[in-house]
């Protein structure tokens, strides 16, 4: 690890205006950041500690919904009563993340920042165009079977390994920010970046600005579940992931959600498969060609094929559950 | 030195006045610092609990908590598990039930047992609890979920639980 | 068998003929003798270790001591054009950057890995860091010296190092293949009967190709060193399995006489292999030792466990059985692929087809390729647990097409002798396990065909597999010392990898000098003891047995000689037991050992015993067995694989701690597990780089991912052996991967040939 100079910020107008200063990095718990620090793929010269700014409530909003502050852990999000209750695919979508003891320091912020896990860009002796914009994909052509299917690019094929951002795309959620240029939110579909040529912008965070919350919308009561498949029974990131949200009233679907996990460089919502769905008939045939649909312009690499079936029959069989 | 930032630390009771480089983990804090190499490094990646300390009352990861951030808090390890009454009681259960071979894991995996039986009181839902309403019982499946972060590669997995079971039971 | 005469560096058929010749040796009249040994202890380091009070290597932290980290190199295959250290050593705390430029020498030594070379504990013939030569991706190419960890890792980071790239070979292609001379267990090429003859009269047969991925040991405990020098004695913790063969090799490599060399290592954090060789680092800890002036501690990073150590090699096997239609099996033709590197560790994958079945037509044929990775080395069941994926799959395959249970195909084809050598067998209770398994498991309640069992999305099954594994005693020698006080210390240089071993012997040796344990403390892994090579092959217990014997049996003479005016006198040694805290002739007289050293006006008398081969065991051959009985539920949907159910029956001769040998065999099953359903170390072939190298991406089974594990021992004494016990180390990670293969197949109807059966490979 480089060193780095260490402030602790004492508010949030504080740690904005250290950043306004020059480039830092914000560290929360530390749970990716200070991984990647150790790798030398971050390489801060200035440390923000934001750990302890006042941001880790969870609060009821005026029109019903929440608000998680961005210093929340995950665990606490996971284990309250109204997220159990109103959003119980979030509280799945952070049970099945991580491991117990990760899930006590990461928090919602860092959750969201949290980088790809792609070993090539872990690999500093690797050609990685997120880590060194022009140096080259070595995953491409390499070992890509965690890779991504949809939304990747010549550049970068890497996918986000967030559980908990497929459930707040799935429930629309928006990610309050400040910065030196004031506040602003946007919605969570929103704010992750697609590669293109620039792998290595990955949100639309800009320069000095911090997370401060998410807001989650309020939803009628809604059947929803978010399930995922990976190489062991836990502690294991996603080959694909899903959350998905179902409505029907008298065998009519008027609300459908799903959001894809392991599949791209963010949280993956599947719109047009929600368009089918919606004002169908709750039956085998709808899921099938939803299931289709979520997919369909799925592009594999040499090693990631079977994504693309594995998220039809996860979504298919989750319509069908839910139904 | 140079950039090294002054912490209060209170480990196992004993209040330590530490200056730190930043880039110093907890765990290499409580171990090359402090001598309590009870605590292992396993990984240094937190992908294997090896290193698993209680922080206020929590289990994390000691080898991914920056030190300097742990300023004013309380950490608990494996060298003062047996002045506490349930730690003492998990030591026994361990020896009763074979629950470790190599004994490198030990340590994080009794730190952790505090820290889910914790969870598990506060009614804290895991992956595998079927009704997220209400409190889920601590059966096997939940005990196994809830112990994932905690890899043993001698493979005292059946051991660990049976002495989680007794030690719940009571 | 082999694998002993190559640890005593004689030809495999020179020995064999020769153990012909000798007459049987004795016969460890402890093997049957109720008392200590088999009851059911806790483990007597526990108390230390659920206290976090056992040091390990890392945790020393010796005074003045300064922290080394290596710098892995980038490339394959070359040379090293230049390094570019003035970066590094401007970074604060930073004391030296050892390169090949300015390390100290290093004598290069045999590769004790290759087994033909079997002084010192070297994992590989090449010169790391005197040589500009890169042999592997990952090579040590450099080491920082700083005085914090901190400073260590990122001076390492700010070493430049440029390079001449070669090009390298990194598949295992079957055009490099060749047949190496040695084998590690076994022979290359054996031919028995006519196996074109035999597939020809067969009523069924299969064929099919196995394939299993390179794995690591991960062990929780990375490997580590810390070395200090006092003038020219050299102090070294080393997280080693065979601290006395890292002895030797550090005094050839630095020119020491054996007695200037203190090697310890009293525990380790897991083992099971990846600790029995002594990798590039130990060597160069103490390189930068010596140009520090100060004593080093080097501890691998996660990552570079990976890339600094090696592991079981990946395997191919193409395999063929006949049988005829009463389920006789007719030929088996095993020809198995690995990879390996100049140094030939030929992992023999066909282990389990030479020994497991009577079959009058055996062809089995191991070949390599050479490949510009690091060394691979043992892993626990090194040939024979990739290997009988292979073999025990490809039964259960002979089995579907017979239309017969694969129990009941296992049994007909049961030997009565070694089915190669025609040797007898120092005793194998296989069927007597196969029984056992099964009643335990409830086999015979299983559906008979495959996919006839659906809970949900979750399809059900229930698979077996045989295993088997070799048994040797090997070289070792303790020093017992009885004090005046009628207590015993034995000092070893083995340790304690989390087997028990010490728990085992402090109760075999407690029933040998017929005292209670507590009279008995057993310390291991210090190198200066005495020459013992047991760096693994499940040996330890059988060995330390056989050298506590001889130790028991020098100490009656001893006390024989001091008891002169006592009721002993004029007593051979023959004419008196060890019980009862004493010397007794049967006729009931005897002294106890306190008063014999009281009279004696001793202190204490001290003798070294040293392990004998019994004879028989050569001449015969000896192994361990087992029979897994594993139920798995597959989703119908995703592909995943939970294992909810598992029965295991062993055959390992007599039990001498029935506790741990159990947990043991868990361990071992648990390992099984993991490398049936998920590990690999991937490899990118483009640039030899070990992709997955983390433990967040290498998968190994978590709590969630383990059932409880039934583990029943037939538990009968081998004869031939010390204790009758046998070496159980290693044979529960055998069958295993097979078991559940055969599993998915009765539940998914799906036969897997490759490793690990990850979701994807179910899907289709």
């Amino acid at each position: 690890m480089r060193e780095f100079a260490y402030v602790r910020a004492s508010g949030v107008a504080e740690a904005v205006g250290l950043a306004a200063e020059g480039p830092v990095a914000h560290l929360a718990g530390g749970t990716n950041l200070f991984d990647l620090m150790r790798e030398e793929v971050e390489r801060p010269e200035r440390v923000v500690d934001i750990s302890r700014l006042p941001l880790s409530a969870i609060d009821d909003l005026p029109d019903g919904g929440l608000r998680l502050g961005a210093l929340a852990r995950n665990a606490q999000v996971a284990a309250d009563d109204r997220i159990r209750r109103r959003y119980p695919v979030l509280a799945r979508a952070l049970l099945n993340g991580a491991s117990p003891q990760l899930r006590n320091r990461a928090t919602v912020g860092g959750n969201l920042l949290q980088r790809t896990r792609c070993r090539y860009f872990y690999d500093l002796g690797a050609a990685c165009n997120k880590r060194s914009p022009g140096a080259g994909c070595d995953a491409l052509g390499g070992l890509n079977r965690g890779h991504a299917i949809l939304g990747a690019s010549e550049s970068c094929v890497a996918v986000h390994p967030s559980d908990m951002c497929v459930a707040l795309a799935a429930l629309d959620a928006t990610v309050n920010l400040t910065g030196p240029e004031g506040d602003r939110s946007v919605p969570i579909t929103d704010f992750h970046l697609l590669p293109g040529a620039t792998p290595q912008v990955e949100t639309v965070l800009r320069d000095g600005e911090l997370v401060t919350s998410v807001d989650l919308p309020p939803w009628p009561p809604v059947r929803g579940t978010y399930v995922k498949v990976r190489d062991r029974a836990s502690y294991a990131f996603a080959l694909v992931s899903a959350a998905v949200l179902l409505e029907a009233q008298e065998g009519t679907i008027t609300v459908a959600r799903i959001a894809l996990g392991g599949v791209a460089a963010k949280p993956w919502r599947a719109y047009a498969a929600e368009e089918l769905l919606t004002g169908a008939a709750t039956n085998e045939q709808a899921f099938d060609e939803a299931a289709q649909e979520a997919v369909a312009g799925a592009r594999p690499l040499r090693h990631n094929a079977f994504k693309i079936e594995l998220a039809r029959r996860l979504i298919r069989r989750t319509l069908v559950e839910l139904s | 030195m140079n950039g090294h930032i002054p912490i209060h630390l209170n480990v196992n009771g004993q209040a330590h006045d530490l200056s730190l480089d930043p880039r110093t983990t907890l765990l290499d804090c409580l171990r090359e610092r402090l001598g309590l190499t009870g605590t292992k490094k396993g990984c240094d990646q937190g992908a294997c609990g090896a290193c698993t300390v209680l922080l206020d009352g929590e289990r994390v990861n000691s080898c991914l908590t920056p030190a300097v951030q742990c300023d004013g808090m309380e950490v608990v390890t494996i060298e003062a598990m047996a002045d506490d009454e349930l730690g003492a009681q998990v030591q026994q259960a361990f020896l009763t039930h074979d629950g470790f071979q190599c004994g490198y894991c030990t340590s994080g995996q009794i730190c952790s047992i505090i820290g889910m039986l914790a969870e598990h009181r506060e009614g804290r839902p895991s992956a595998v609890t079927e009704d997220l309403a209400r409190p889920a019982p601590l059966n096997d499946a939940e005990i196994r979920e809830r112990m994932a972060g905690n890899l043993c590669r001698c493979g005292a997995y059946n051991g660990i639980v049976a002495a989680i079971r007794e030690v719940a039971a009571v | 068998m082999t694998f002993i005469s190559r640890s005593y560096g004689l030809g495999t058929r020179v020995l064999g003929k020769v153990a012909r010749l000798l007459p049987d040796g004795r016969h460890d009249p402890l093997s049957t003798r109720p008392g200590e040994i088999g009851r059911d202890l806790h483990r007597l380091d526990g108390p230390a270790k659920v206290s976090g009070g056992i040091r390990y290597t890392a945790d020393h932290v010796p005074a003045g001591l300064a922290y080394a980290v290596a710098v892995p190199s980038t490339i394959a295959k070359g040379r090293v054009t230049a390094v570019e250290t003035s970066r590094a050593l401007a970074a604060p705390g930073v004391l030296l950057v050892m390169t090949h430029e300015n390390a100290p020498p290093m004598k290069p030594t045999g590769a004790y890995a290759t087994l033909r070379a079997p002084v010192g504990a070297a994992a590989m013939t090449l010169p790391i860091l005197n040589t500009d030569r890169v042999f592997w991706h990952g090579q040590p190419v450099a080491v920082a010296v700083a005085e914090t960890q901190e400073q260590a890792e990122h001076a390492a980071r700010l070493v430049e190092v440029r390079y001449a790239p070669e090009p390298a070979v990194l598949s295992m292609s079957e055009e490099a293949a060749y047949t190496p001379a040695h084998s590690v267990l076994e022979e290359s090429r054996t031919v028995v009967g006519d196996v074109r003859a035999g597939l020809a009269r067969a009523a069924a047969t299969v064929r099919g190709v196995y394939s299993t991925p390179a794995e690591y040991h991960n062990a929780l405990e990375p490997h580590a060193t810390v070395a200090r020098w006092d003038g020219d004695d050299l102090t070294v913790h080393d997280a080693s399995q065979y601290p006395y063969g890292v002895k030797e090799m550090l005094a050839k490599k630095f020119g020491l006489p054996l007695d200037r060399v203190h090697v310890l290592a009293p525990y380790i954090g897991g083992g099971f292999g990846g600790k029995t060789c002594a990798w590039p680092h130990v060597a160069l800890t103490v390189a930068a030792a010596k140009l520090a002036g100060r004593p080093v501690k080097l501890a691998l990073s996660r990552t570079q466990t990976y890339l600094m150590t090696g592991g079981r090699a990946p395997t191919r096997s193409r395999i063929q059985l006949g049988a005829d239609a009463q389920g006789r099996l007719t030929a088996i033709v095993h020809d198995a692929l690995a990879t390996c590197t100049t140094d030939e560790f030929a992992e023999a994958a066909i282990a389990a087809s030479r020994h497991l079945y009577a079959c009058p037509n055996i062809s089995a044929h191991q070949r390599v390729v050479q490949v510009d990775r690091i060394q691979n080395a043992f892993f626990r069941g090194p040939g024979v647990a990739p290997g009988s994926f292979a073999m025990e799959s490809a039964i259960d395959e002979l089995a579907w097409e017979l239309g017969m249970d694969p129990l009941e195909l296992r049994l007909r084809n049961e030997p009565d002798r070694d089915p190669v050598s025609g040797n007898r067998f120092t005793s194998r209770h296989l069927r007597e396990a196969y029984l056992l398994g099964a009643e335990t498991f409830g086999w015979h309640d299983r559906a008979t065909l495959p996919r006839a069992t659906r809970d949900g999305h979750w399809l059900v099954g229930q698979g077996m597999a045989a295993a088997i594994n070799p048994d040797a005693v090997l070289i070792a020698a303790v020093r017992l010392r009885l004090s005046a006080d009628g207590t015993f210390t034995i000092h070893s240089s083995t340790n304690e990898l989390g087997a028990g071993t010490s728990t085992a012997q402090t109760q075999a040796a407690a029933q040998r000098l017929g005292v209670p344990m507590d009279k008995i403390r057993f310390l291991q892994g210090d190198s200066d003891v005495a020459k013992t090579r047991i760096p693994g092959a499940s040996a330890a217990t059988t060995t330390l047995a056989s050298a506590i014997w001889n130790a028991r049996d020098l100490l009656v003479r001893e006390l024989l000689k001091l008891a002169q005016g006592t009721p002993l006198t004029g007593l051979r040694a023959g004419e008196v037991e060890t019980r009862d805290e004493g010397l007794f002739a049967r006729d009931g007289r005897g002294v106890t050992y306190r008063r014999i050293l009281e009279l004696a006006g001793r202190d204490h008398v001290e003798v070294t015993g040293k392990s004998a081969v019994p004879y028989q065991t050569l001449k015969r051959t000896t192994s361990t067995y087992g029979a897994h009985f594993a139920e798995v539920r597959v989703d119908d949907d995703t592909g995943e694989v939970r294992v909810t159910r598992w029965a295991g029956a062993f055959d390992g001769g007599r039990v001498v701690s029935p506790r741990q040998a159990a947990s043991q065999m868990r361990g071992g099953i648990i390992q099984g597990i993991g490398m049936a359903l998920m590990e690999a170390t991937l490899l990118d072939e483009r640039s030899g780089r070990v992709v997955n190298a983390s433990l967040a991406e290498q998968h190994i089974p978590t709590q969630a991912d383990v059932p409880d594990i039934d583990v029943c021992f037939v538990d009968r004494p081998d004869p031939q052996t010390p204790l009758g016990a046998k070496g159980i180390g290693e044979l529960g990670i055998v069958g295993v991967a097979a078991a559940i293969a055969n599993a998915i197949y009765h539940a998914t109807g799906k036969r897997v040939r490759s490793l690990p059966i990850s979701p994807d490979k179910l899907l289709s």
